[in-house]
């Protein structure tokens, strides 16, 4: 039963937004995809993209090809995509520790014979594998979207790109776990996790026009996803792999900081 | 040894929470926790269970320290904490469920077992029920896995009388399995009906452990006798009777040791009405304070719950 693991319990308590998100994104991505003969095939949008001022495609996301299926789902759903799930994402991480000390249940379950990196841990497993969800949702309302359209493309890329979100999603995950170990607040952790993650997107994007922002970049984890690239080509793997060892360090810096905290009931 | 508490210290910031704490439960007896509220008995439970460091000193659990071996601890623990959150969404089973879980027990059929006796229903969501019916809920999941060792932080508030009496015969029965068990409390009746022994506790600093028949000796109670007619004021100069006030016909005393000696006192006279106050655990408290110079007059010192 679902219910007897700690993985289990977490499962079931997102189950709801999982459905709730899944359904959203899977319409998004299917109507961007019945948009897009319509709308990225319009005479004169390309031309138009071109004549934004660097500031301007750069916050949009610069993509070059918005007149091919791909172009059009890289900007509209991928740019986007890491965003929407880490608002669920920052909303679950920082409820798994500081959510849970101020409600007073995470003094239940540490009564119990439970390891508090345990806990991290399938907690962390359990947000993996509702963001997978997510993201496949918004894969499979792509795919469906295609017939419709009357397009051609992979669906396995299709499916890969939105799926390759999962990782960047996760360092914003890790950053949010990290802040509620801290500080011992959600609300404040989510600020922070919220206002890090648009300032990482910033960051990356306007490191495109600025060039005293270059060097920089690579500090942001929207530095390893490039949505164009991963669409035409698949996920990168070096660029996977970085955000994943990003997102291994924060949970286990979280785990740190949690093991040395004193658990109050309230 | 069930609990082994060696120079147990806790300060939160300038605040103290327990200084030095020193104490021994031997398996298979009751033991109880008093103190006033802010006494510090919270923060020794959660020392015990390792939620909270210490500043310094140590405490063991069967051997085991409660830091460094916390989960193979708390394996052999229950606890109810004193401000105790459940998990609202879920109903009562399914959270007992999880907790069984978690533990990797398979204990079910005994939880229901208590449920019953406590007559509480599992089957509604958490957040709907009452207090006493969270409580009771707190109180099968510290019990339902027969802990060799069972911390329980107030475990009656917010329970009727007839929950109670059934709380008490559930613990007698975890003594007669030779389990342990170590709660807290300020209610004298439910002291004195249940533990062993005692410690009391005053400030975050263990003023006494003894035996419950050298508390039940030492323990005051308030008595007010009114006479149908005047009588002698020396009828009541006693030994034992203390703090002695007179009004018209009423007499307002203090006495220590048990009433014999009054009853007798008194039955030369007419007596109209007799009063006598149940001792609470405030007065031994204070009786303690006053034994050790340090009445409790400020308390800024002291941290509240927490």
């Amino acid at each position: 039963m679902l219910l007897r693991t700690i993985l289990g319990k977490s499962l079931r308590d997102e189950r709801a937004a999982v459905i709730g998100y899944g359904l959203g994104l899977a319409l998004y991505g299917l109507l961007i995809v019945i948009m897009f003969p319509s709308v990225g095939q319009a005479p004169g949008l390309a031309e138009m993209m071109e004549s934004y001022p660097p500031a301007m495609k750069a916050l949009v996301g610069e993509i070059k090809a918005i007149t091919t299926v791909e172009g059009f789902v890289a900007l509209e759903v991928l740019t986007w995509l890491p965003l929407i799930l880490a608002i669920f994402a920052i909303m679950s991480a920082t409820d798994f520790v500081a959510g849970e000390a101020e409600r007073g249940t995470l003094y239940l379950v540490l009564s119990q014979p439970v390891r508090r990196w345990r806990l991290v841990v399938e907690r962390m497993a359990a947000l993996t594998v509702s963001l997978l969800a997510m993201a496949l949702a918004a894969g499979i309302g792509l795919w469906l979207g295609l017939p419709i359209a009357k397009v051609e493309m992979s669906p396995a890329n299709l499916i890969a790109a939105t799926v390759a979100t999962v990782p960047l999603v996760l360092v914003i995950a890790g950053i949010s776990l990290l802040a509620g170990c801290i500080l011992m607040s959600r609300r404040l952790a989510g600020l922070i996790a919220a206002g890090l993650a648009v300032a990482f997107y910033l960051l990356n994007s306007l490191a495109g026009v600025v060039e005293q922002l270059k060097p920089w970049s690579r500090l942001s984890p929207f530095h390893y996803f490039d949505a164009y690239k991963t669409i035409t080509n698949g996920p990168d793997l070096a660029d996977t792999l970085t955000l994943l060892v990003g997102a291994f360090v924060l949970v286990g810096a979280s785990v740190l900081v949690f093991q040395r905290r004193d658990i109050l009931a309230d | 040894m069930a609990i082994e508490a060696r120079c147990l210290t806790k300060h939160y910031g300038k605040a103290v929470g327990v200084q030095d704490l020193s104490l021994e439960v031997k398996p298979g007896e009751i033991f109880g926790f008093l103190g006033p509220n802010g006494a510090g008995k919270t923060t020794t439970i959660r020392l015990l269970m390792g939620l909270i460091r210490p500043t310094r000193g140590s405490a063991r659990i069967f051997g085991l320290d409660c830091q460094r071996e916390a989960v193979a601890v708390k394996r052999m623990v229950g606890n109810l904490p004193g401000e105790l959150s459940l998990y609202g969404g879920l109903t009562g089973n399914q959270l007992l469920v999880h907790l069984d879980g978690v533990r990797g027990n398979r204990s079910l059929s005994y939880a229901r077992g208590l449920a019953e006796r406590l007559s509480i229903e599992l089957d509604r969501p958490i957040r709907t029920l009452s207090h006493g019916s969270k409580q009771k809920i707190g109180l099968i999941q510290a019990l339902m896995h027969r802990p060799p060792l069972v911390i329980l932080d107030e475990p009656t508030t917010g329970l009727d009388p007839l929950v109670q009496q059934e709380v008490y015969s559930i613990l007698d029965e975890v003594r007669e399995d030779g389990r342990t068990v170590f709660f807290s409390s300020h209610i004298l009746p439910e002291v004195e009906r249940l533990c062993d022994r005692v410690a009391i506790i005053g400030r975050g600093q263990l003023l006494v452990v003894e035996n419950i028949e050298d508390l039940r000796q030492r323990s005051t109670r308030r008595m007010e006798v009114t006479f149908a007619e005047p009588v002698p004021p020396q009828v009541l100069e006693l030994p034992d009777v203390s703090a002695l006030e007179w009004s018209g016909k009423t007499a307002r005393f203090v006495l220590r040791s048990n009433v014999d000696a009054v009853i007798k006192a008194i039955s030369h006279y007419p007596v109209a009405d007799l009063r006598v106050w149940e001792k609470t655990l405030e007065d031994v408290f204070l009786s303690y304070y006053e034994e050790v110079g340090d009445a409790p007059a400020d308390d800024s010192r002291q941290v509240a719950a927490r």
